[in-house]
Order: structure tokens, then C-alpha cells, then sequence
């Protein structure tokens, strides 16, 4: 059996309630870190089946983990610890993402561990934390902050994914909860749960088909896959920001109302937003920032149209090494890339107080709302339409 | 301007006060309850196991 993280459950609540009650009284900080390391654990434990070789294996990955980022402050060490630390990180990550690949490689026995802790998240709070360890930006975890950093139980399945400098940043011990906080914590968690199990249950009962039904049906069936994917997903970051909220655990927001979004740089500031974060700051930003060192700052369009493209490109990998994923990140990489251009000719022709004029029209804003709805609903049907039935 | 809506009734009781925690508890109530009704479908979710 693969383990998965099931919110249907009554092992998962358990642990929660669990996490809420031994946590809440703790006002020391280091003891509150090993106790809510423990209930991390513990939870993973229990994703396991209680298999103790399989823990064994995760203690280890972690123990390696933390000695990697620790290894990143020596300045002897830290380059080869990087190239290699990434080298295992991504080499992980392909035979999580592929497991045909690591079942011929004889790896096979890793995969459903991977599965386990969700080890896409796992992969990309790695590589930030390593970043900004490795910039001095940011002290190395201890051994329990490495187990809260990269394997938090409620957000391991489906992130948001913490940056590693809003994990340090946090107080050690929260501040004690008044009846407001816990009234909305838990009325985040109902919405999550109402939305995921009555909204977009029924929304994929009454008009999802998978893309089999018959003629233009397709169309009226991509705008309800978007809206069905995006009840879906923010659903899951509700509880999660919802948990993170009573257990004092700080846990990013992931969703703003996307469907709002004017053009596709404003919708990632408002879709999956702790990934377009990661994206910003570990893609994007260390792209530009290095070409624009090489140009002398020169031809900065290009340097952003490349990075655009380099950056959504591994995010489609990201998301599955696959053809339509590779697809996916292509149009949102194009998408941004006219965005960003046009933005500057606008700009360029009418100034930037024109353009705020030319921002405030309703006009304007209904179509760019439809035009932006309309791209990201197609390119969710590129992941989401069974082509494999189609070739087979 | 002075709020006058959380000012108490003089035995120290609000009614809004306690109207606003009161309706709030049945509709998260609500949500919850038809939740966990459909949850026995076991629907997993879109992102999980990516």
C-alpha cells in the first residue's frame, strides 16, 4: 500500500488535536521545537504504518539534511556541499516523479517514502533553506527545527510552502490564543473542509466528466476544471493555514482570489502564492540578477523575458516530468512574457500616470479579467485532458 | 466616532456580541457536519502526492 496523507481520516485529526494539546501550554522554546518535531514524526509514523525501517530511512534523510545545511556556513566546505547536497536533492526528486525510472534503477523501496512526506514540498523548503544558509542570510536550523522546517504535518501534502527566513522569523513560543484567533482558525478549516468535500465535490459530480463528454461540452467543461482545480487546492491551504493558526505555527497564505487576476503576473501573485514566491526567489531573481551583472544591466527586457522562461519551464517540470506539464509551464512562461512587454510599451507610449488612467477602466478590466480567466482555464486543460486516451 | 456595537447591556450581557458568536457557531457548525457527511466519498485531493 502507498501511504498518503488522507484528511478523511480520523489518524490525521487525531494527531492534530494531539499537536493542539501538548502544544498550546508549552512556553518554553526549545522544548515546544522537540515536542512539535516529535508530533511531525510522529505523524509520519503513522503515514508509515508504524514500519520501523522506514522511519529509520527518514531519520537518516533528515539527520543528513540538517548536517548539509550546517556544512553550508563552513567556507571550505560549502560549494561542494551545495553541488552535491542539490545533486542527491534533485536526483530524489526525479525518482519521486518518476517511478517507472526508479523501479529499473533498482530505487524502487524509496518511493513510496517519498510519497510519504510529499517530497516535491520537501524538495523546494530544501533548497531554500540551503539558499539562504548559504548566503549568510539566515543562521542552519537545529535538529528539530530541521524535522518543523521541512516535514510540518499539515503541510506536507500540499504545501503552501514556507520560505525558510518567514521559519526563523517566527517567535519561539506564539502568542497565547484569544477566543477570536481559535474561532478563526477552526472556521478556516470548516470552510477548507466544506469547500473541498461540498463545493468542488459536487461541482465534479454534476458537470466534470474527465473531458469524455461529447461536442462542445469541452468548453463549459474547462471553465468548471479551473474552478474545480482552484476550490479544490485553496481548500487544502485553508485547513492548513487554519491548523497553522491554532497550533501558532506560521504558515503562509497560498491563494487570493485569482480569478480576479488582470493579466498572468497578477494572477501568481494571487494563485499558488507561496510558489510563485519560491519561484521569485529562487529562479527568477538569481537569474536576472546574474545576467544583469553580465550585461552591465543592458537589455533588461531580454534578461526578463529569459528568466520568465527558464523559471516556468522547471515549474510545468516541477509540477510532473511530462509533456503537457512541460506545455503548461510554457504557456504561463509566454503568458508572462507578453505581459511584461506589453506592460513596458504601454507604459513607454502612454506614461505611467496614462497607464494608470488606462488601468481604472472598466473596460479594461472586464476584458483583461476574462482574457487572464480564459488562458489559465486552457492551460489546466492541457494537464487535465486524458491524451493518452487520445493516442492510445 | 464611538462604536457603540460590543458596548454591554448593564447586567454585562451584549446581545449583538453574543448573536454574531452565536451565528457564526452554527454556520461553521454547518460546514462541518455536511463536510464530514460527503468526506465518506473519500475524494482525494488534486494536489496531494505531487
Amino acid at each position: 500500500m502507498t501511504p498518503t496523507i488522507d484528511l478523511t481520516t480520523s489518524g490525521f485529526w487525531f494527531i492534530f488535536l494531539l499537536a493542539l494539546a501538548v502544544l498550546t501550554p508549552i512556553t518554553h522554546g526549545a522544548l515546544r521545537r522537540w515536542v512539535w518535531a516529535g508530533v511531525n514524526l510522529l505523524f509520519i509514523n503513522w503515514l508509515l504504518g508504524g514500519d520501523a525501517s522506514s522511519m529509520m530511512a527518514i531519520l537518516s534523510a533528515v539527520v543528513a539534511a540538517h548536517l548539509a545545511l550546517q556544512l553550508l556556513r563552513c567556507r571550505g566546505w560549502r560549494a561542494l556541499v551545495a553541488a552535491l547536497g542539490l545533486a542527491c536533492a534533485l536526483g530524489l526528486f526525479v525518482m519521486h516523479k518518476l517511478p517507472g525510472l526508479s523501479q529499473q534503477f533498482g530505487t524502487g523501496v524509496v518511493n513510496p517514502l517519498l510519497l510519504a512526506v510529499g517530497f516535491s514540498y520537501v524538495f523546494l523548503r530544501l533548497i531554500d533553506a540551503g539558499r539562504v544558509i548559504y548566503e549568510g542570510g539566515r543562521p542552519p536550523p537545529d535538529l528539530p527545527s530541521t524535522v518543523n522546517y521541512l516535514l510540518p504535518f499539515h503541510m506536507l501534502a500540499a504545501g503552501p510552502i514556507q520560505s525558510y527566513e518567514q521559519f526563523v522569523d517566527q517567535p519561539a513560543v506564539p502568542a497565547p490564543l484569544s477566543p477570536r484567533d481559535v474561532m478563526g482558525g477552526v472556521e478556516r478549516i470548516a470552510l477548507g473542509l466544506f469547500k473541498k468535500f461540498v463545493v468542488a465535490y459536487a461541482i465534479r459530480e454534476v458537470f466534470l466528466t474527465g473531458f469524455h463528454a461529447p461536442g462542445s461540452y469541452v468548453l463549459f467543461e474547462t471553465q468548471m476544471n479551473y474552478l474545480w482545480i482552484y476550490l479544490d487546492f485553496s481548500a487544502y491551504s485553508d485547513i492548513a493555514v487554519g491548523i497553522g493558526r491554532l497550533m501558532g505555527a506560521a504558515t503562509p497564505e497560498n491563494f487570493d482570489r485569482p480569478y480576479l487576476a488582470r493579466n498572468l503576473i497578477d494572477f501568481w501573485d494571487r494563485w499558488h502564492i507561496s510558489l510563485s514566491q519560491w519561484i521569485r526567489r529562487n529562479l527568477f531573481i538569481p537569474i536576472q540578477l546574474s545576467l544583469a551583472r553580465k550585461t552591465r544591466g543592458k537589455r533588461a527586457m531580454l534578461i526578463a523575458t529569459f528568466a520568465f522562461t527558464v523559471s516556468f519551464l522547471l515549474c510545468g517540470l516541477w509540477h510532473g516530468i511530462s509533456w503537457p506539464f512541460f506545455a503548461w509551464g510554457a504557456m504561463h512562461a509566454l503568458g508572462l512574457v507578453v505581459t511584461n512587454t506589453y506592460r513596458e510599451l504601454l507604459t513607454r507610449r502612454l506614461g505611467r500616470k496614462g497607464v494608470k488612467a488606462y488601468k481604472q477602466k472598466w473596460g479594461y478590466k472586464l476584458t483583461a479579467q476574462f482574457i487572464t480567466f480564459q488562458y489559465v482555464a486552457f492551460s489546466l486543460l492541457v494537464i487535465s485532458y486524458p491524451w493518452k486516451e487520445l493516442w492510445a | 466616532m464611538t462604536d457603540h456595537t460590543d458596548r454591554p447591556t448593564s447586567n454585562g450581557f451584549n446581545t449583538r456580541v453574543f448573536g454574531w458568536w452565536a451565528c457564526r457557531l452554527v454556520y461553521v457548525a454547518a460546514m462541518l457536519i455536511l463536510a464530514y457527511w460527503l468526506s465518506r466519498t473519500g475524494d482525494a485531493f488534486f494536489y496531494q502526492g505531487f
